[in-house]
């Protein structure tokens, strides 16, 4: 046991430790100046790719309305929705609290200009059948009528359009959103009720989102609802993606210091109740520190920015690193003689396989191509490494004077002499129990790969969300069609081929209704028709006008050129739809067509069967292709589970030989546990779970490991660190299942459940003939 | 048949046009008074001329008819000359009679912004000032004893985009209407014989339930 070669620890191990650490510090004194940290929820989904271009698609749709917020304030009538919104604003405005209020005000006015050389060219499809059979004597007839008539106005010179036609093209374009503007408002009828909505536009102010954990956005805003509800029975709705940014962060920020800090008072009372002395609190502390530290800046450096759930998730890795410290000052209780930088050199090998494991283990979650997996595995894997490094290198120089540990230490450790194992027809009679019932538990799991695991958004601001979509019939942002040709007039005519095919299924009212670019620009070849029936009309009706009056009556000229795709999208018209046009993509052009008021499965079902019968029409929808995503992973993982448990199997009996069976069936039966348990429990089944699995494998195969490598008179010093280990990583994971995030708190719960199954079944394993050599690597 | 729809939906989707919520003070004693000058009966019937300046003709086009305008229910618009018509606004509908009996008729809960149109026709038919100061700035002047004027502009900016300016004179009763388009299209409406009356059994159906 004792080969010292040299009493103390390396000099230069240390001292080049120092400079690695020294340019952390450096790093992370910089970081903090301005953190860049990511909230976004969608910045953790899987990058899909199969479908780049609904990728792109959602990120430009985005886009658009990440800085916007939208306020709905609803009362019995429009007076009281009215004065509501304006003490509303007066109050938020006081706050100044980053929301600007948005006027697009002259963009009408701007977009009325910006099309009326084109207006020959723009009919709705009621128009252009009603001009296909119409006579033309009617239509003088009508004109007439309506030149004599109340005058109810009209956008255009009546001589450009006789038949009154353009304000039906724009009125079916403010059919676009729900909203219509009234007294210097936006007004919005309830469908179903008597109410009156007003609407409030805010964008977010300043270049950068200042997250922090501060709910500034959100405490102005509830204040503001307070005030606008002071004069009578106000609703107020709130929707808007920096809501849900805010929120996410908050949350995040609480999430990370309950459970950082709550992880690290634990380590610190455990390690304080095992030893009771200050060194190896602060030591064990100090490779808590170095290791988040230097996981932090390796994520930063490796990703560019640190998503927010990485922090929460990595907060548990207080609870993972501490095991190096705590059995490295376990083995100075069981062996107070040997000096520090032999012990640590024969805790070396076994040290060095459970940083393996574990670092493994969290590496597997960088195999999903999920981002935010891929951070939170380099974080551990790298917080992991740094820690070991630290209590390496520095704890043998550090670690001076000596240590007594606590008559309760010394208890545990003797304890577990007590422990049963197992042999023979007991250990088989016990397996065969506890396998029957986890088969039991597992017959009943039922999977589930709903992308909502992800979701963490507040439940009241979702409700708020999805009100406010209804209300103002803004599409839905995961389902929609990606129209694709070779040239931007193809993507057009496509689309219009795709909104004839839905006008012919689904005429009843409450369908769900299609906006494209082709709206604002239609295709030329429809162009060249409109143009050529509102012109063939419009000269027989002023020429009969003209007769009727004794008047001579030109048709002034328009632009003889097509509307082009271009020039529209170059103008302030175009502000609301040009977020669909996805531009050039794989050598062709794509666009986004978006659905509006899609109600139920059924519609969308018959939807997409629609959009298959048209040419280059490709239906999405993000929640179903990433839940698909996330189950195929789930078999995936399943099978890299299982290979990954003959793996560390293989790792084991290169260096325990026959035994290693004893260190690596307790994790094994473990995870079958944590299965039977979600199957008892009713709980879905879910990527996340195996994940947690993959990890427990990584973290529970070491504490098989320490009982194997330490024999006879110090392996109850090992089963105290194994069991400090456990209790400490245990709490993190447990803290981690407070979380609102459905996703860490499947995997916080898995990684607990199944630890205090290792906890309870490792010694059971171990070998308690009491050996004085160790097993030998085969 | 052409729908006719009505300017006030000429709003491209999605752009806001957001102006200043808060109501700018007008001179609300003027517009108080002109409220209690009018006698705003429950039915209202009379004739009217019509005169319409339009760019591109030479003369302007005449037309003449009779209105009744119901409080609350509507305005029935019978132009006799030179073609016949019958326009019936209410809150919900704009239901147009042609000289063939032909009928087109649009829902304003289909079509939000000719709410507020009809909204605003009948306020200035019914001269409901409290109804038109909310869309308009109103300015103007009493007149003698008995009369009125007032020129409004409209807040909202796009209304303002199709009508620069509306001017009302009258008495009890709202005597002529000046529609100042920003096409630079004019119409100009003088109303003849008003007088309180009642509503007759055919009348009060074209309003509807």
């Amino acid at each position: 046991m004792k080969l010292p070669s040299s009493l103390g620890t390396p000099q230069w191990l240390a001292l080049a430790w120092l400079l690695v650490v020294a340019v952390i510090g450096w790093h992370q004194w910089q970081f903090w100046q301005a953190p860049r940290l990511d909230t976004d929820v969608f910045a953790l989904l899987p990058q899909d790719e199969k479908t780049p271009v609904a990728q792109r698609a959602m990120r430009q749709l985005g886009e658009q309305g990440e800085r916007r917020v939208v306020v709905m304030l609803g009362a019995a009538d429009w007076h009281a929705a009215q004065e509501a919104a304006v003490r509303f604003d007066a109050t938020l405005a006081a706050a100044h609290a980053g929301l600007r209020r948005t006027t697009d005000g002259g963009v009408a006015t701007q977009a009325l200009d910006f099309y009326r050389p084109w207006r020959d060219a723009l009919l709705t499809d009621a128009q252009r059948a009603e001009l296909h059979n119409a006579d033309a004597a009617a239509l003088a007839a009508q004109a007439l009528e309506r030149l004599h008539g109340l005058n109810t106005g009209q956008p255009t010179a009546w001589l450009a359009d006789p038949l009154g036609l353009w304000s039906a093209w724009w009125s079916q374009r403010a059919g676009l959103t729900a909203a219509r503007p009234r007294d210097g408002l936006l007004w919005v009828a309830d469908p179903d009720g008597q109410r009156d909505w007003a609407v409030l536009l805010y964008e977010t102010e300043g270049s950068a989102f200042r997250l922090d954990g501060e709910r500034r956005w959100g405490d102005a805003l509830d204040g503001a609802a307070r005030a606008a509800a002071g004069a009578g029975p106000v609703t107020v709705l709130r929707a808007g993606v920096p809501l849900h940014a805010e929120a996410g962060a908050v949350q995040g920020n609480r999430e990370m210091n309950t459970i950082g800090w709550g992880s690290l008072a634990a380590v610190i009372a455990l390690v304080w109740w095992a030893f009771r002395a200050l060194r190896p609190v602060a030591l064990i502390a100090l490779s808590l520190l170095v290791g988040c530290a230097a996981a932090l800046s390796v994520t930063v450096w490796v990703f560019g920015q640190v998503h927010l759930l990485t922090l929460v998730f990595g907060a548990s890795l207080v609870g993972v690193a501490e095991d190096f410290g705590i059995h490295y000052f376990t083995s100075r209780l069981a062996s107070p003689a040997t000096p520090r930088w032999p012990l640590m050199k024969h805790l070396l090998p076994g040290l060095a396989l459970a940083l393996l494991t574990s670092v493994l283990g969290y590496l597997v979650l960088a195999v999903v191509p999920f981002p935010g997996l891929r951070q939170m595995a380099v974080f551990s894997a790298v917080g992991l490494v740094a820690a070991f490094l630290t209590a390496v290198c520095w704890f043998p120089a550090l670690d001076r004077g000596t240590l007594r540990g606590s008559r309760m230490a010394s208890a545990v450790a003797a304890n577990l002499a007590r422990w049963p194992t197992l042999g023979g027809r007991r250990l088989w009679t016990l397996l065969a129990l506890f396998t029957l019932l986890c088969a039991w538990g597992v017959s009943r799991l039922h999977t589930n790969d709903d992308l909502r695991q992800l979701q963490s958004s507040p439940p009241e601001l979702l409700k708020e969300q999805i009100e406010v979509s209804r209300l103002l019939r803004i599409p839905s942002p995961a389902q929609f069609f990606v129209v694709r040709g070779a040239t931007p007039e193809a993507v057009l005519q496509r689309e219009e081929a795709l909104k004839d095919k839905l006008r012919l299924a689904a005429a009843e009212a409450g369908a769900p209704a299609l906006s494209a670019v082709s709206d604002w620009v239609p295709s030329a070849a429809r162009q060249a028709e409109n143009r050529r029936l509102s012109t063939e009309a419009e000269q027989q009706v002023l020429r009969k006008v003209g007769q009727a009056l004794g008047e001579d009556l030109q048709r002034p000229a328009f632009n003889p050129a097509p509307l082009e795709l271009q020039a529209w999208l170059a103008s302030p018209a175009s502000a609301a739809a040009r977020a669909q046009w996805l531009g050039q993509v794989d050598g062709g052009y794509a666009s986004a067509v978006l659905i509006r008021g899609l109600a139920n499965r059924t519609q969308a079902e018959a939807l997409h069967a629609l959009g298959e019968q048209v040419e280059g029409v490709h239906w999405v929808d993000r929640a179903s292709d990433m839940s698909g995503l996330l189950g195929r992973f789930r078999v995936t993982m399943g099978w890299l589970l299982m290979a990954g448990h003959v793996v560390v199997w293989a790792a084991m009996a290169l260096r325990f030989g026959r035994a290693a069976w004893r260190a690596w069936l307790p994790t094994a039966l473990a995870s079958l546990g944590c299965l039977a348990v979600l199957g008892w429990l009713g709980e879905p089944f879910q990527l996340f779970n195996l994940l947690a699995l993959m990890l427990l494998l990584g973290m529970g195969v070491d504490y098989g490991i320490f009982l194997l490598e330490h024999q006879g008179e110090d392996q109850g010093h090992a089963w105290l660190a194994v069991l400090l280990g456990a209790i400490s990583t245990g709490l993190s994971f447990g803290l981690l299942a407070l979380s609102a995030t459905p996703a860490l708190r499947a995997f916080g719960l898995t990684l607990l459940t199944g630890l205090v199954l290792v906890c309870l079944l490792a010694p059971l394993f171990r070998l308690h003939q009491p050996h004085h050599t160790k097993p030998r690597p085969a | 048949m052409m729908k006719r729809r009505a300017f006030l939906t000429l709003l491209p989707g999605g752009l806001a046009v957001v102006g200043d919520a808060a109501r700018a003070q007008t001179a609300p004693e003027l517009l108080a008074e002109v409220g209690r000058r009018l006698e705003n009966p429950a039915v209202l019937r009379g004739e009217f001329e019509q005169t319409k300046t339009i760019k591109g003709f030479k003369r302007p086009l005449v037309s003449k008819g009779s209105f009744v305008m119901a409080a609350g229910k509507g305005v029935l618009w019978v132009t006799a000359q030179p073609f016949a018509s019958t326009v019936v606004v209410t809150r919900e509908r704009l239901l147009t009679l042609g000289e063939s009996g032909a009928s087109r008729q649009i829902d304003t809960r289909q079509e939000p912004g000719l709410k507020a149109v009809n909204e605003m026709l009948m306020a200035l038919l019914a001269g409901d000032v409290k109804a038109l100061a909310e869309r308009f700035q109103a300015e103007g002047a009493l007149q003698g004893a008995q009369g009125w004027r007032l020129a409004l502009k409209p807040r909202d900016a796009a209304l303002a985009g199709f009508i620069t300016r509306i001017e009302l004179e009258g008495g009890r009763h709202v005597d002529s209407v000046n529609l100042h388009e920003a096409s630079g299209d004019a119409s100009r409406i003088r109303f003849f014989n008003a007088a309180a009356s009642s509503l007759s059994a055919a009348e009060a159906a074209r309003f509807g339930p």
